[in-house]
């Protein structure tokens, strides 16, 4: 799992986790912790509905549509959470897998983004536990994030920079960054995910901001 | 006023601080110059990561090969399941003694209602299927030779109900009809 600092050792000292505002169930996935709820960033496509209601009858190609649309932001997480190519290439698959598996089950109650995003966070972060991996604090040898254009406004090598400082962060501080500052989700959201007190995980921001402007900062 | 923590300029950052609080540590950050210089700092990197591309995608192909689909497959358990009721009852008329076909009958029947309902689904499912190119077409030719045995088998009880052995061959040839669409589900090369 990601080895949050200070994260309890009883599933059942976890925090709910519920989003009262979406009106959503909160669901849990296989480890019993409360799934995420909402991606305020939001994505999708402009008539995501229908295409989703074609690819739930089995047309494969309405499939293909919603992979296309949604492939990139789920690989971008994978590659973040994960900060190795291939590994990121494995788990982005396993995300599909699992959606195609899953997608008789989506009811429409949130985008299909949304939704697909929610399955991302919590297939890497059991992938993660699962292989109680720990992600080093040393430069990568390769170079997952070259090649990539930057974001709006920013100059591909301060992207660059951004991305490798992220991934050197430690691994607990880097998943909280990751999910709150760049994916956009909630304190309360990411704690109740990763089975840490909201203190915790507001620490642990903190923590990686810190470390990011001591890495960053001239 | 002291210097704000660590934790309230963040807090500042992200909107978290009581609005009183809010408007203390905003005023001290512009009269502190080492205060002023953490926010920027903070704001700065929240800034910078709120700018990093949502989108990242993977340098090859990967979508996944689909499998058999759920819809052809929850389908097909629920006509298999619907089979084993006309094997039971087929099953309770071998042992009825005297033979009480006509009884049973009335149940099977009744059971392969379920199993009518059961399989219209699961040919739907694989029309859906095939169209999409997941999976071979159903054998229509065949299946209509079926169809015609399943039809003159059930005209003979109609006006037999106690022939048992009737009865299982009947059930026979639902299971045939069940394997044929089984071998439909196979996924069409390629996918």
């Amino acid at each position: 799992m990601i080895p949050p600092a200070g994260a309890p050792a009883d599933p059942a000292s976890k925090p709910s986790g519920g989003d009262a505002g979406s009106g959503t169930p909160v669901s849990t996935n296989a480890g019993g912790r409360p799934a995420l709820h909402v991606i305020p960033r939001e994505g999708g496509t402009p008539d995501e509905g229908a295409v989703v209601r074609r690819a739930q009858a089995g047309d494969g190609a309405a499939f293909d549509e919603l992979y296309h649309a949604c492939v990139g932001r789920v690989h971008a997480l994978c590659l973040r959470m994960t900060g190795e190519r291939a590994r990121a290439e494995e788990l982005t698959q396993d995300v599909f897998v699992r959606a195609w598996d899953k997608l008789a089950g989506f009811r429409g109650e949130s985008r299909f983004s949304t939704w697909l995003q929610r399955l991302a966070v919590n297939v890497v972060l059991r992938a993660l536990r699962t292989e109680k991996r720990r992600l080093r604090r040393f430069p990568l040898a390769d170079e997952p994030f070259a090649g990539y254009p930057a974001g709006p406004g920013t100059h591909p090598a301060d992207a660059l920079d951004l991305e490798r400082a992220i991934q050197g962060l430690p691994p607990g501080a880097r998943a909280v960054f990751v999910l709150h500052d760049v994916e956009g989700y909630r304190h309360e959201e990411i704690a109740a995910t990763l089975g840490i007190a909201v203190g915790t995980c507001k620490a642990q921001l903190h923590r990686a901001r810190r470390l990011l402007r001591e890495e960053l900062e001239p | 006023m002291t210097h704000p923590s660590e934790t309230e300029l963040n807090d500042l950052l992200d909107g978290a601080l009581p609005a009183g609080r809010a408007a203390a540590v905003e005023a001290h950050c512009a009269a502190c110059a080492p205060c002023a210089r953490e926010l920027r700092g903070l704001t700065a990197i929240v800034a910078r990561a709120g700018r990093l591309p949502r989108e990242l995608p993977p340098l090859r192909d990967l979508r996944p090969a689909r499998r058999a689909r759920r819809p052809a497959r929850a389908a097909a358990w629920l006509a298999a399941a619907a089979i084993i009721l006309l094997l039971a009852v087929a099953w309770r008329a071998d042992r009825a003694a005297p033979p009480a076909g006509g009884a049973l009958w009335a149940q099977y029947l009744e059971s392969e209602q379920g199993y009518v309902q059961a399989s219209r689904a699961l040919e739907a499912a694989l029309r859906r299927e095939a169209a999409a190119g997941t999976a071979v077409a159903v054998p229509a030719g065949e299946i209509r030779a079926v169809d015609r045995r399943i039809e003159s088998l059930r005209g003979r009880l109609e006006r037999d109900p106690e022939d048992v052995e009737l009865m299982h061959e009947l059930t026979r040839t639902y299971l045939h009809r069940l394997d044929l669409l089984h071998q439909a589900m196979v996924p069409a090369s390629g996918v």
